[in-house]
């Protein structure tokens, strides 16, 4: 029964159709060729067993992320090098770069000078104060915002803005500039109040208050400490843009009053604490109405 | 001239699973008969070409995945007996409902199935290969490193074989 192929390669060629005409015919009447014909015939049953591809990979993917190497994203020397650099940096800024404390929208900052004295920063405010100078016995601050001082005894204490300085020597006082608005209160000792076109000196109870472009005010009050650091914002006879300007800086919005009397006074307080309530407590008495629009700004509008 | 993809791109690497995974899985269960050492071995086999992949060129990547399987098997895959899964007859014709003959038709399966079980690992593996998975003699001599020569003789010795057991002629 042993049929003798040609070559060892015999069947897979006749599996694959590589035998010649005459091959095949041959093959194809032997008993031998209808039993593997069969065997290839059944073989179409068959089947591999299910594999989960997706669960494998998961499980490949589990398993490769402990071992996954960490490639260094910076090559070390530059480690060195950025040490070196902030090393430099440092000796830089301790010696001669002058300090600079900063309050973003609604924040408030403590600070305590190198010589003891306390400054409160309002919302979205800068001081900057030079080491240099105050080594050398030079009290000298420059502020852009708001502050409130509690300036200890000694040698005089200026604080610089674009529109006038003040001096002191050993008292409390607030200095609020913004945007062309000047106002200055004094709530202990005397305070002396120096810009381009005048000069004044407060004591207790007494303000200056100065617009840009227009002349200088005294104002009164009646206060221990300025309202904003027991969260309020007051204002006497302000006109209404710089009070818009507060409640940008206190809440971080984007007020649009275009289409309202900007100029209009102001006399009164909101809370820093609730954007609802400050905004009800200013525009209420106001009769302006404010709304939401879709980019995110607050218009307002006349009643 | 296009870039050579790089092994080491996560893309690349499911790219490759989602074109070798089943195949090199089949390769592995032809070879040993336990779905999960096929589905271990495919695991592994991706794992080493990912922690190795910058020595990977991407055309090569399939016929490494096929070498370090078949390494594996051959270092720790205990090997069990290959049964292979058949789908039922279909049962159409009047002719197929003959009892005797459906008895005949699920003798001839067993018989067919013990008689791929008792083929050689090589010659199992490049019958199964080209039956099942369709594969020409030449993807599979491309992906056990061997010659078309040799897959043609493995295929031909595989038929001589599974005939004699089959017909009980030795």
């Amino acid at each position: 029964m042993e049929q003798k192929y040609t070559d060892d390669t015999f069947l897979a060629k006749w599996l694959n159709r590589d035998l010649t005409k005459e091959e095949r015919i041959i093959f194809e009447k032997t008993q031998e060729f209808k039993e593997y014909e069969k065997i290839i015939d059944k073989m179409e049953l068959f089947q591999a067993p299910e594999f989960d591809k997706e669960a494998t990979f998961k499980a490949i993917q589990d398993k490769l992320k402990p071992q996954q190497k960490v490639r260094k994203m910076i090559p070390s020397w530059t480690y060195a090098c950025a040490a070196s650099i902030a090393l430099l940096l440092s000796v830089f800024y301790f010696v001669a770069k002058d300090t600079v404390y900063e309050t973003s929208y609604g924040e408030q900052l403590a600070v305590v000078l190198p010589d003891g004295s306390e400054v409160q920063l309002n919302a979205k405010s800068k001081l900057t104060l030079s080491k240099k100078e105050w080594e050398e016995g030079n009290r000298n601050l420059t502020l852009n915002g708001e502050g409130y001082f509690i300036v200890q005894k000694g040698s005089k204490f200026t604080v610089a803005t674009e529109i006038g300085a003040v001096s002191v020597l050993g008292t409390q006082f607030n200095v609020k500039r913004t945007q062309g608005f000047f106002d200055v209160k004094c709530f202990e000792g005397k305070v002396s109040v120096k810009s381009a076109s005048n000069e004044a000196v407060l004591t207790p109870g007494k303000g200056y208050f100065k617009i840009k472009g227009q002349p200088g005010n005294g104002t009164t009050f009646a206060a221990v400490a300025p309202a904003w650091i027991s969260g309020e914002s007051t204002f006497k006879s302000t006109p209404l843009k710089y009070v818009l300007l507060e409640l940008e800086k206190q809440f971080n919005v984007t007020i649009d009053s275009e289409k309202v009397n900007q100029n209009q006074l102001f006399s009164g307080s909101f809370t820093n604490k609730n954007k609802e309530i400050a905004f009800q407590s200013v525009f209420i008495p106001l009769r302006i109405t404010y709304s939401k629009s879709d980019s995110g700004k607050i218009e307002l509008s006349e009643k | 001239m296009s870039e050579e993809k790089s092994v080491c791109n996560s893309k690349v690497f499911e790219e490759l699973y989602g074109h070798h995974s089943k195949s090199l899985y089949n390769f592995m269960y032809y070879k040993c008969g336990n779905e999960a050492q096929a589905e271990d071995v495919v695991q592994e086999a991706f794992i080493k070409m990912w922690n190795n992949c910058a020595k990977v060129i991407f055309k090569k990547a399939k016929s490494f995945l096929f070498t370090v399987a078949n390494n594996m098997f051959l270092n720790e895959v205990a090997h069990k007996k290959v049964v292979l899964k058949y789908r039922q007859m279909p049962m159409t014709s009047a002719n197929n409902e003959d009892p005797e003959f459906v008895m005949e038709e699920k003798e001839f399966m067993v018989k067919l199935q013990n008689a791929i079980a008792d083929l050689t690992d090589g010659q199992r593996e490049v019958f199964l290969m080209n039956r099942i998975d369709k594969k020409s003699y030449k993807q599979i001599a491309g992906l056990l490193n061997i010659s078309v020569k040799a897959v043609e003789k493995r295929m031909h010795g595989a038929l001589v074989k599974m005939r004699k057991k089959i017909n009980g002629k030795f």
